[in-house]
């Protein structure tokens, strides 16, 4: 039985480090780990400085990596589509449903659907092999909207399963040719049951808990606020909160230093990297920006 | 005399009509039936008319177990777009 | 003056008309054998599919038939036979048969789209929300017209009350034994056919004795239940073993006619004013079905016109089958005209027209030998049998208007919303059709008859002015359904009028017929309009 761990926050607040550390954390302790990455920038890989893979791979003892491809994971699934379709149909209707089906790879809630149905299967069945599961995911909107997902899609499919058993009696009132077993049908009822599972995997409050990385600056601050709200009123609990880049305790010169020295290696970095393009310079300031202060900022875009 | 066989042989064909058991029968079944099957169909693939649903994703799998009912659906759907083509005439009224 | 020349009258007339009229306005209107119907065209093996002419004419005709073109001639037989006939028979043809003749051929041309969505189109947009409420009004009163009529009925033959009700439960039997359980067809039909005998024979053994309103208050709540049901349980059952009731008693009244030979007791002319109703416009409408029916162009756009396999066909069809429906109405009217002015009377108030043709049928059954009260019973169960099923059709089209209409978008505010959900639920809708017909029904159909026919008039007036209007924008010789459709008009809007005088004291009649009278001078308004147009696409010619 996995503990299922999301990491949530606003896009930059630094989840990629704070969900890997705190995997290895769990490694360390013994517990059989299971690192995910739902972000579609994969950073993780760039943290650990090592290719994890579509398919689950070792990071070190303890603890297993994986990288979400939507894209991937959608073009598998419409593949299979194609295949199940040429051992069903003649290959004259497979052609002219190609286009159709190649122009949903591309239909807007694909990649969601898609993502979310990796990881339900993830979840499905790694949940008696690993003892945690970590979600690094994408920046806030995402993860909410995934989190209601298995509840409104068991409805939608209730739904249709409803309709789909009244077409099927109906059918048969007017002795159209309907096979004993309607495999439309079937499918819903599996994807049903799948909704349902994982929905009561999230719904359990033990199994599941979000935790969320923000700094100790004001628009972490806010949009952390809201989704906690959010996510309260689908009964999903939000126990723990990471607050990351606090300053030390003692600042002194020695440390503003080592930071700006690193910087600096950045910036050349950059220039070397980017060179040709137009940089534009913007320092960081010591307040917020707010309705007030943006115009001090407004004043660095010279072109 | 041969006009006279057509004649009873299309009196006869008159009162099969009037019966036409078969198709009395079944008539206001099949078109409930019918319209039934084209609005599941709509909801399954109401993505491929510009409406992505919740669903639209997973109802692909669907498509290729639904292609018999999938075939003339739009120009059933055509049809639909008023109470008088898709109600009014299916049910016959006359007091 | 004996009845069958009476019949044998309308019979031979209607044949002249037939090749006569018929072939004229299939030579006006330009009917093309040679070109190809929606049928063949847009065959789909689901709604086109081309049929032969004979089936398709029996198909027609049985959905065209029902209690109309019986309870319009007998209460109107205060005039006395002889106006009556004459309706009839010049209604069916020069305003009947051309209306549904007309109203088929432009289905064809128009590939084979409901006149309801032709008439709309040339209402313009506006025009079309209008059509849908007056619609729904005429809706309205047919149920309340014809719950009156079957309530009447089983106060004066309560014989037919059981068998109705043993009826609904064989129906309710039939459809889960064929339908649900797979029971092969024929033998359903046979046990179907087999039970509607039983029905009849038990029904004659305990007669149900309820008053008038105890009997309407049933068969509302009757009409609510059944028309929420899935169409398998009840209304497909029993539109199929209908047919068989009706063709068994029209057979059985034709050939017992032939037999008795009555001789006509009653007057062939009364008076041009009798009570407070005026033989102009009174007598023209109410006989509606029986001469000029506005429904009988939805039906026919309904399915005919897509499943007709040459143009050749439609003077038979359109044509041919109102006639066949003035014959009908004849059979009614000797049912009355056979009786003295008294019997008339007495019958009439016993159980309404209903009780007058089913006693004349089963008198004149009984002439070939099957006993008189089993006669009368089996022809009150038929007709009653056919006014359910209108009932049960009409409330749930009246609730399909209803949810329709009220689907509007819901972007607005909250109220809006819960307001739009409740009225397109499909029990409150329906409620609100069955409680606002009950008031009407409780008025006594002698009041709702009138209107009724007005409303349908007018929806045939609307349905002629359509086809004028098409006919002149391709070119056609229009004036033959412009002279009906203005005596039409003239007819229900001095109708609406009267009624209005006569029923001031009465709020409900009085609601329904000014509502009626002003969405008719609207609608006309409106399409006149159209008649300015001359564009028109050409696939429609």
């Amino acid at each position: 039985m996995a503990k299922i761990i999301f990491y949530g926050g606003k896009g930059g607040v630094g989840k990629t480090t704070c969900s890997t550390a705190n995997s290895i954390n769990y490694a360390n302790k013994g517990l059989k780990t299971l690192l995910i990455s739902t972000d579609p920038a994969h950073s993780i890989s760039d943290v650990l400085e090592m290719k994890i893979g579509k398919k689950i791979t070792k990071i070190r003892e303890n603890l297993d990596g994986l990288e979400i491809d939507p894209e991937y994971e959608a073009e598998l699934y419409i593949n299979r589509i194609r295949e199940n379709m040429r051992t069903i149909l003649s290959n004259v209707i497979v052609d002219e449903i190609n286009s159709q089906l190649d122009a949903a790879i591309v239909s807007p809630g694909t990649y969601e659907s898609a993502l979310f149905d990796k990881i339900a299967e993830i979840i499905i069945e790694k949940f008696d092999v690993y003892d945690i599961i970590i979600f690094d995911t994408a920046p806030t909107g995402h993860t909410l909207r995934m989190l209601t997902l298995p509840d409104l899609l068991e409805g939608w499919m209730g739904s249709l399963i409803k309709r789909r058993k009244s077409i099927v009696n109906m059918n048969k009132m007017v002795k159209r040719k309907y096979n004993e077993k309607d495999p439309v049908l079937e499918i819903l009822e599996k994807r049903q049951e799948r909704f349902g599972m994982i929905k009561k995997i999230f719904n359990d409050g033990d199994n599941l808990t979000i935790r969320f990385v923000i700094n100790a600056e004001q628009l972490p601050i806010e949009e952390t606020k809201k989704a906690v709200k959010m996510l309260e009123k689908f009964n999903i609990p939000v126990e723990t909160l990471v607050i990351n880049r606090i300053l030390p305790e003692e600042i002194d010169k020695e440390f503003w230093l080592k930071k700006k020295k690193q910087e600096q290696k950045y910036m050349k970095d950059i220039e070397k990297e980017f060179s040709g393009k137009t940089l534009i310079k913007i320092p960081l300031l010591d307040s917020d920006m707010n309705k007030n202060t943006i115009d001090r900022l407004a004043e660095y875009f010279i072109i | 005399m041969d006009r006279l066989k057509q004649f009873f042989l299309n009196f006869g064909l008159f009162f099969k009509g009037a019966t036409d058991y078969k198709g009395r029968a079944y008539e206001l079944l099949d078109a409930e039936t019918k319209n039934d099957m084209d609005n599941f169909i709509l909801i399954c693939f109401s993505d491929q008319l510009g409406i992505p649903l919740p669903i639209s994703y997973y109802t692909l799998e669907l498509l290729p177990f639904l292609i018999d009912e999938i075939e003339d659906w739009d120009k059933r759907m055509d049809k639909r777009k008023s109470v008088w083509e898709e109600r009014w005439a299916k049910y016959n009224l006359d007091p | 003056m004996n009845s069958v020349l009476l019949i044998a009258f309308s019979i031979i007339i209607f044949i002249v008309a037939y090749i006569t009229y018929g072939g004229w306005l299939v030579k006006k209107w330009g009917i093309d054998p040679t070109r190809k119907t929606p049928a063949n065209t847009m065959s789909d093996g689901v709604d086109y599919v081309p049929a032969k002419a004979p089936v398709l004419l029996g198909h027609h005709f049985a959905s065209i038939a029902g209690a109309g073109p019986i309870v319009g001639p007998i209460v109107a037989a205060m005039f006395g036979w002889v106006p009556v006939l004459l309706w009839i028979v010049v209604g069916s043809v020069f305003f009947g048969g051309v209306h549904d003749m007309g109203a088929l051929f432009a289905s064809v041309r128009h590939n084979g789209r409901s006149i309801g969505e032709v008439i709309g189109e040339t209402m313009g947009a506006k025009g079309k929300k209008l059509f849908a409420i007056f619609a729904w009004l005429t809706l309205i009163l047919v149920i309340a017209a014809f719950t009156n009529i079957v309530a009447a009925a089983f106060v004066s033959t309560p014989e037919a009350a059981t068998s109705s009700l043993l009826f609904m439960v064989l129906a309710v039997g039939f459809g889960y034994a064929v339908y649900r359980r797979g029971l092969s067809l024929l033998l359903g039909t046979i046990i179907g056919v087999v039970g509607l005998a039983v029905c009849v024979w038990i029904g004659v053994l305990f007669p149900l004795n309820l008053s008038i309103q105890a009997w309407m208050i049933i068969l509302l709540g009757y009409v609510f239940i059944a028309s929420v049901t899935p169409v398998w349980i009840l209304l497909q059952p029993r539109d199929y073993l209908n047919s068989f009731l009706l063709y068994a008693m029209l057979a059985g009244g034709i050939v017992g006619l032939l037999f008795l030979r009555p001789e006509i007791q009653l007057p062939a002319f009364t008076s041009f004013k009798v009570g407070t109703n005026y033989m102009f416009p009174i007598l023209f409408i109410t006989i509606a079905c029986g001469a000029i029916s506005g429904f009988h162009s939805l039906v026919g756009s309904g399915t005919t016109s897509k499943q007709l396999d040459n143009e050749s066909d439609i003077r038979l069809i359109g044509y041919g089958s109102m006639l066949i429906e003035g014959v009908l109405a004849t059979l009614a009217i000797i049912t009355a005209a056979y009786l003295t002015s008294t019997k008339l009377a007495d019958l009439s108030s016993a159980g309404g027209a209903l009780n007058v043709f089913a006693d004349g049928i089963g008198t004149f059954m009984s002439a070939i030998g099957i006993p008189f009260i089993i006669a009368k019973n089996f022809v009150t169960l038929a007709i009653a049998a056919f006014a359910l099923t209108t009932l049960d059709t009409a409330t749930r089209l009246a609730r399909f208007i209803l949810q329709e209409f009220f689907m509007v978008d819901t972007q607005k505010s909250n109220t809006t919303k819960t307001a739009v959900n409740i009225m397109t639920n499909k029990y409150f809708s329906t409620l609100v059709t069955v409680v606002l017909s009950g008031a009407l029904a409780f008025k006594g159909y002698q009041l709702i008859w009138p209107i009724f026919g007005s409303a349908n008039q007018l929806l045939a007036a609307l349905a002629l002015l359509s086809l004028a209007v098409w006919l002149k924008q391709t070119g056609r010789s229009y004036k033959m359904a412009i002279y009906p459709m203005l005596f039409m008009f003239a007819v229900t809007l001095t109708a609406l009028v009267l009624l209005i005088m006569a029923n001031l004291a009465n709020p409900v009649i009085l609601i329904f017929a000014v509502i009626l009278f002003i969405l008719a001078i609207i609608l006309i308004i409106e399409s006149q309009k159209a008649f300015k147009v001359t564009e028109i696409q050409e696939d429609i010619k």
